[in-house]
């Protein structure tokens, strides 16, 4: 049988951080695989590992030990020389404060990885209108960060992850920073994303209400992968409880 | 415990503004390197140089009116910068009153250890500098490096002038101001002068308009009487603030809607850092610019005043000339007081002859109208054609090393400044013959290599004929010339002593002192049984006070680039950690490294380039103009032929201004590009 090779492989990795006086352990022995179209979330408590584990995968860091395939390539011998070229060419980043370039209108945010690319600038003119238009962001575009709300931030951060057609898009607590009616907005365009455009989504957050939106979700404890719970048919209600059943078992953040 | 955290503030302070505060140590010890000229005894000593203080005090007065600018801009960034930081104090209970005299402390303690650290370093530069000036006037000088407590205490005058006020004005800011105020400082949206698009194309064209038209008036002067100087200075003015207001709108307006431009290769990123930095210190450019127009402006007026001077002195070729308003006569009386101080290499003894024929004379003064000079005041020695006999002229030629000139007997030739070659030539070529007492002489050439008659009482004044001696002794002398080179050169000092050992029978020539003959002529050689003494060393002498006013400019040059480019740097490396940031983000999206710092790199260069272009085009002019207005105004003659010299000129002061403003662009590019 023709088995499908997954899109990503996390094997067996750790991380350490300190000197010989005081280790910490962020990650130990984490191993799971995501499938392309996959929206997978990660959670856990502050200090489970869950930034480490998406910044090992997204070649911020390094691991200490174990093997990372993105497209049974093996990232984690990529020369560091070549990793922002890796990043540029196959991952898209959100992250909690959104990390916008202040001097740059939300339209040249879009554009910026497009112009990393080298792309020929009608064509990333066109991808930026199109993505920006799918978003609800097009009355926004000549605007700078400071002029507009939280939320059309976001959406241009997330713009920017996905414009260049990344393999696996990563948020950080993606709507970490959000109000509520702004983070609804954001996840269902996420959600409407992997649904449509078939984008594999890595999601870290600790929000019980953002994670139902995923298809599959990791709890990590103490660097460790603790649970994983998957919604395959369930409704995105019952499977937020079921999110909340394994937080109060792991002791995690419960919302009143 | 305020008095350690001021301590400790004081030291943070030091490592975080290191290039401003190195910078106002250099300021303060060129301060005293330059004041101490005026409490030095071998300054004084040079009775030449005495206009030299009241130019240096004058000049610091000025540097103290920008400085106090600058330290006060700087000291007000710096505060302004730390408003998070006096919030913290606020929230902590200690009042405005304790933190204001925290700050003036923690100031006092900076202020204090700049003074102290930038005396050695004034020392060994005031050394130095008095060293090159008094070689200039060929006097030795022995290095001495103690304080000299009354410059200290001069430098520490305007030094604290210079602090103290911008330390006033900040501890009120700190009175004043509220928690809130600085709790949200750094939230606070830039105030933009100019708010819509439009209004910033409105005056950036305006200002342009406003930069031609200032610089029409300088250099077409079509008011005169120096008010086109005054209102180009201010049109120029109005152009540097308008254009730097406008300049960052302008750009984004010209450049936002030009897709194909702006998203080809990391021209997005630079071009908005680079617009977005430029707006938020607008002003702080224009100012910058002023500062660097004038540094380059004096520096470059400097260095072309200087070459005017040098290839003045280099067409004196002769290095002492002694003039006896009569015939020739026995000058050894002289070479016997000249020789102690400076031995005769060699020397000779001649005479300049006269008659009343002004056929060459007539050709030098219609040179003069047509080179635009205005005609030039008629001297009662040249108001004929002057001679030189041909074994007088072998010999001179020989004393200066020249080539053996091939002197026909039947023959007349000419020696004159460049200047007149082009008009002696045409006319010998359509008067080939002149006779003289009876005889015909056919022109046998024009020679022009300095000998010293680019002014009066030398070799003539701009020619002299060389003719056959048979027929120069018959006749009329105008003066007789004893010229010698000598083996050192010869001080003021031992010039003073070779005129007062003479009991004033030798004086020095002032050609600027005329005594009126007869109305229409006057003469310089006012002492009827006086000798004259030129030449080479005598000029320089009277060169002294030129030196004088070029130190000065040197000198406000100097402080002016160097606080121009500490701030501008200083400004730049203040958004380092900002900057890292984004670099983080950029390379979050796959920028490399390499790219990162290059594009940095391309960002600086173009923060430092900026200013630096308005005062260029600025300056180019002033230095043009100033350069031609000198060569124009003092010489009757062009000393220079073309305007290479000028070019030469402008070269050099961007060279000299290159140096000094790239050590600045270089530390701030490492600096910034250190992770």
């Amino acid at each position: 049988m023709n088995r499908r090779q997954p899109l990503l492989r996390v094997e067996q990795i750790e991380k350490y951080y300190g000197n010989q006086g005081a280790v910490t352990k962020a990650l130990d022995r984490v191993s799971f695989q995501v499938e392309t179209g996959e929206f997978i979330s990660v959670m856990g408590a502050s200090g489970s590992g869950k930034t480490t584990l998406l910044n090992c995968i997204s070649t911020i860091d390094s691991v200490s030990a174990g093997h990372i395939y993105l497209e049974e390539q093996d990232i984690t011998s990529i020369p560091e020389d070549n990793l922002a070229a890796f990043r540029r060419d196959h991952l898209g980043f959100v992250f909690q404060d959104f990390n916008l370039l202040d001097n740059l209108t939300l339209e040249e945010n879009i554009a910026l990885p497009l112009t990393l690319h080298r792309l020929p600038p009608h064509e990333i003119d066109s991808r930026v209108h199109k993505i920006a238009d799918s978003l609800q962001l097009g009355d926004a575009l000549g605007k700078f960060p400071y002029q507009v709300s939280g939320g059309q931030k976001q959406r241009c951060a997330f713009a920017r992850a996905v414009t260049g057609g990344p393999n696996l898009i990563m948020a950080d607590e993606p709507t970490g920073s959000l109000d509520s009616n702004a983070a609804r907005i954001l996840l269902e365009i996420m959600s409407e994303r992997n649904r449509k455009s078939n984008a594999t989504i890595i999601m870290v957050t600790h929000d019980p209400f953002s994670a139902s939106y995923a298809s599959r979700i990791l709890f990590l404890k103490d660097g460790k992968i603790f649970n994983e719970i998957i919604k395959g048919e369930k409704s995105r209600s019952v499977f937020y409880h079921e999110i909340l059943d394994v937080l109060s078992v792991l002791g995690g953040e419960r919302p009143c | 415990m305020l008095g350690t955290l001021s301590v400790r503030n004081a030291k943070r302070q030091f490592r975080d503004y290191t290039l401003y505060l190195v910078t106002l140590i250099c300021s303060v010890s060129s301060m005293y390197a330059f004041n101490a000229f005026i409490f030095s005894d071998s300054i004084k000593a040079l009775s030449e140089l005495e206009i030299l203080p009241y130019m240096i005090t004058v000049s610091t007065l000025l540097i103290i009116l920008v400085l106090g600018w600058i330290v006060n801009y700087m000291t007000n960034y710096m505060l302004k910068r730390r408003s998070r930081e006096f919030s913290i104090y606020m929230v902590s209970g200690i009042p405005n009153r304790s933190i204001s005299r925290l700050i003036f402390r923690e100031n006092l303690i900076i202020g204090a250890i700049a003074y102290l650290l930038s005396l050695p370093a004034g020392i060994l530069l005031s050394q130095l500098l008095q060293a090159a000036l008094l070689g200039m006037f060929a006097q030795s000088y022995s290095l001495n490096f103690r304080l000299s407590l009354r410059t200290a205490v001069l430098t520490l005058l305007y030094f604290a002038a210079i602090f103290l006020f911008s330390l006033l004005k900040s501890r009120k800011w700190v009175r004043r101001i509220k928690l809130y105020d600085l709790l949200y400082y750094d939230r606070q949206n830039e105030k933009h002068l100019l708010a819509g698009r439009a209004s910033a194309i409105t005056v950036f064209l305006l200002s342009i308009i406003s930069g031609c038209l200032g610089l029409t008036f300088i250099t077409v002067q079509p008011l005169g009487r120096g008010y086109d100087y005054l209102l180009g200075m201010l049109l120029l003015s109005l152009f540097l603030f308008g254009f730097f207001l406008s300049i960052p709108s302008f750009l984004v307006a010209i450049s936002e809607n030009r897709i194909a431009w702006k998203y080809t290769k990391d021209h997005l990123i630079t071009f908005r850092l680079f617009t977005s930095k430029i707006r938020s210190m607008s002003i702080a450019m224009a100012v910058l610019s002023i500062l660097f127009t004038l540094a380059l402006t004096f520096i470059g007026i400097g260095i072309s005043a200087s070459s005017l001077a040098a290839r003045s002195v280099s067409s004196n070729v002769f290095d002492l000339m002694i003039l006896h308003n009569k015939e020739s006569r026995d000058f050894s009386v002289y070479e016997k007081l000249i020789a102690p101080a400076a031995p005769i290499r060699s020397s000779h003894a001649y005479n300049i002859y006269t008659n009343s024929k002004q056929d060459f004379l007539a050709v030098r003064g219609k040179t003069v109208t047509a080179v635009g000079r205005p005609r030039s005041f008629i001297y009662e020695e040249y108001q004929y054609d002057t001679y030189m006999a041909q074994s007088d002229y072998t010999i001179l030629r020989k004393i200066l090393g020249y080539e053996k000139a091939e002197l026909n007997e039947n023959s007349y030739y000419i020696h004159c400044v460049p200047a007149l070659k082009t008009s002696f030539t045409s006319y010998i070529s359509q008067n080939p013959k002149i006779t003289l007492s009876g005889r015909t002489l056919t022109a046998g050439g024009i020679l022009t290599e300095p000998f010293s008659q680019s002014e009066p009482y030398g070799n003539g004044y701009d020619y002299i004929i060389i003719i056959p001696d048979p027929i120069a002794v018959r006749l009329e002398i105008r003066y007789s010339l004893y010229a010698a080179i000598t083996e050192s050169p010869l001080n003021s000092i031992s010039l003073q002593t070779i005129i007062a050992a003479s009991h004033d029978r030798l004086i020095l020539l002032d050609r600027s002192t005329i005594r009126s003959t007869n109305g229409k002529y006057g003469t310089a050689l006012v002492h009827s049984t006086a000798d004259y003494l030129t030449g080479k060393w005598a000029q320089k002498e009277s060169l002294s006070q030129m030196y004088s006013f070029l130190i000065c400019l040197f000198y406000l040059a100097l402080i002016l680039e160097i606080t121009g480019a500490a701030i501008l740097a200083t400004q730049l490396l203040s958004d380092k950690e900002k900057k890292q940031q984004q670099d983080n983000i950029l390379r979050r999206l796959g920028m490399s490294n390499k790219q990162i710092t290059k594009q940095n790199n391309r960002y600086l260069t173009l923060l430092f380039i900026l200013p630096i272009l308005p005062a260029l085009v600025i300056s180019t002019s002033l230095i043009s103009i100033t350069a031609e207005k000198i060569h124009y105004t003092e010489f009757h003659l062009p000393i220079f032929t073309s305007r290479l010299w000028i070019y030469q000129s402008l070269g050099y002061s961007l060279f000299l201004f290159t140096l000094l403003y790239g050590i600045y662009y270089l530390t701030a590019r490492f600096t910034y590009n250190r992770r």
